[in-house]
């Protein structure tokens, strides 16, 4: 993992914090991900907020699938997101985003969007 | 992951077949509870890989469901063992003095007799009531009494072999259980004893009580083969001893006590 101040990429993700406060999380395509790298990503965006819970802006339409345990470490590391917005476009990283949303239920707020632009300006309204 | 032909490519149609028939089956695995079953969820990221995803993501989540509950049953079935085993030897003890109570010294005395072996093999029964006991209660209270039931009980079981049960059977009312005894003059050695131990002055709440006990004695099984007979000798022989004045110990007579066959056990309050 190679880190610089205000990103840091990982063996499956990169991860960056904006100048507007939020953070964006990109996933390596079509790469499944594991509990090890909901671990890791969640590492990294403390590492970047320092600990502060901020906005996560996901693009997940090239992501692989991701397994119960990562979907579960996410839930459970709720307290360093403000709200996640997950940007979809295509039919699996669709299903992949309701199925985060109705299923695991997340206890931050969080939202499957269309389009970048419309996530980001739900985002905004969740900067603390 | 996979690679999967375009939507207008040749081998298209057939694919979807293949990877329609992949999920199929994985849900066959997922109805047949065998939760690891995958399905490929190729790079194409299209409405195919989506069902496959959805079916893995739900086979997980099945998974997680079935482990809960067996975790639940088995939480459940650990408290329903230490309950039922709580319930039992509440059924089977005194609850004040933890000595067994009346069902559990019949159904051991049952058993004594049952499995004994002739004359070559006696038991015998003390019957043993505190003298004055109502005095305990009535001068120095009911937790001054209780404490001395305690006391009492763990004198008498102090004075007892391995294979030996003691029991409180009434307020102020206990047996014994030897388990083997030679003779009736064994057995009364054995009674003397628990009468001195009990001699020995106890603190109730500050005051120093000497306890004096009656106890009958009775030998089985000649002609007392029944635990309502012989818990019935050492009864009559116990008030015997009640006649004869504070401590005594006496041995069941037939000849001097009568035909004994029936016991009234006052129940433990």
């Amino acid at each position: 993992m190679s880190t610089e101040s205000t990103e840091v990429v990982g063996e499956k993700f990169r991860i960056w914090l904006r100048p507007d406060g939020l953070v964006e999380l990109v996933w390596a395509p079509h790469v499944p991900s594991g509990l090890q790298d909901a671990i890791a990503t969640i590492e990294a965006m403390t590492e970047l907020t320092g600990g502060r819970p901020a906005p996560l802006l996901v693009h997940t339409t090239d992501a692989g699938p991701q397994d119960r345990a990562a979907r579960m470490e996410f839930i459970r590391r709720h307290e360093v997101v403000s709200a996640v917005a997950l940007v979809v476009g295509n039919p699996l990283s669709r299903m992949m985003a309701t199925f985060f949303i109705n299923v695991s239920r997340p206890k931050s707020p969080t939202a499957l969007f269309e389009d970048e632009a419309s996530a980001v300006a739900w985002l905004q309204g969740h900067l603390v | 992951m996979t690679t999967t032909p375009a939507p207008h490519e040749p081998d298209a149609v057939p694919d979807l077949t293949r990877r329609l028939e992949e999920v199929v089956a994985v849900i066959q695995e997922l109805a047949a509870l065998r939760f690891g079953a995958r399905a490929t969820v190729t790079a194409a990221s299209d409405i195919v890989d989506a069902v496959a995803a959805g079916v893995n993501a739900l086979g997980e989540e099945l998974a997680a469901s079935y482990d809960e509950i067996e975790q639940r049953v088995a939480d459940r079935t650990a408290e329903l063992a230490v309950a039922t085993q709580e319930l039992r030897r509440r059924a089977l003890h005194d609850d004040l003095t933890g000595l067994a109570n009346r069902t559990a010294f019949w159904d051991r005395l049952a058993h004594r007799l049952d499995v004994g072996d002739g004359p070559r093999t006696r038991c015998a029964v003390l019957f043993l009531d505190l003298d004055d006991f109502k005095t305990v209660n009535d001068t120095l209270g009911h937790r001054a009494g209780d404490q001395l039931l305690v006391d009492v009980a763990r004198r008498i079981t102090s004075q007892l072999r391995a294979g030996d049960l003691a029991a409180r059977v009434g307020g102020d009312e206990f047996v014994v259980l030897l388990d083997d005894v030679a003779t009736a003059d064994a057995a009364l050695t054995v009674a003397h004893r628990i009468s001195e131990a009990l001699r020995a002055p106890h603190e109730l709440g500050g005051h120093r009580y000497t306890a004096a006990s009656s106890i009958g004695v009775a030998v089985g099984p000649d002609g007392l083969d029944t635990p309502d007979a012989i818990v019935a000798a050492a009864d009559a022989a116990m008030y015997d001893a009640k006649r004869r004045g504070s401590d005594a110990c006496v041995v069941y007579d037939r000849e001097r006590h009568g035909q004994a066959s029936t016991v009234d056990v006052v129940p433990v309050r």
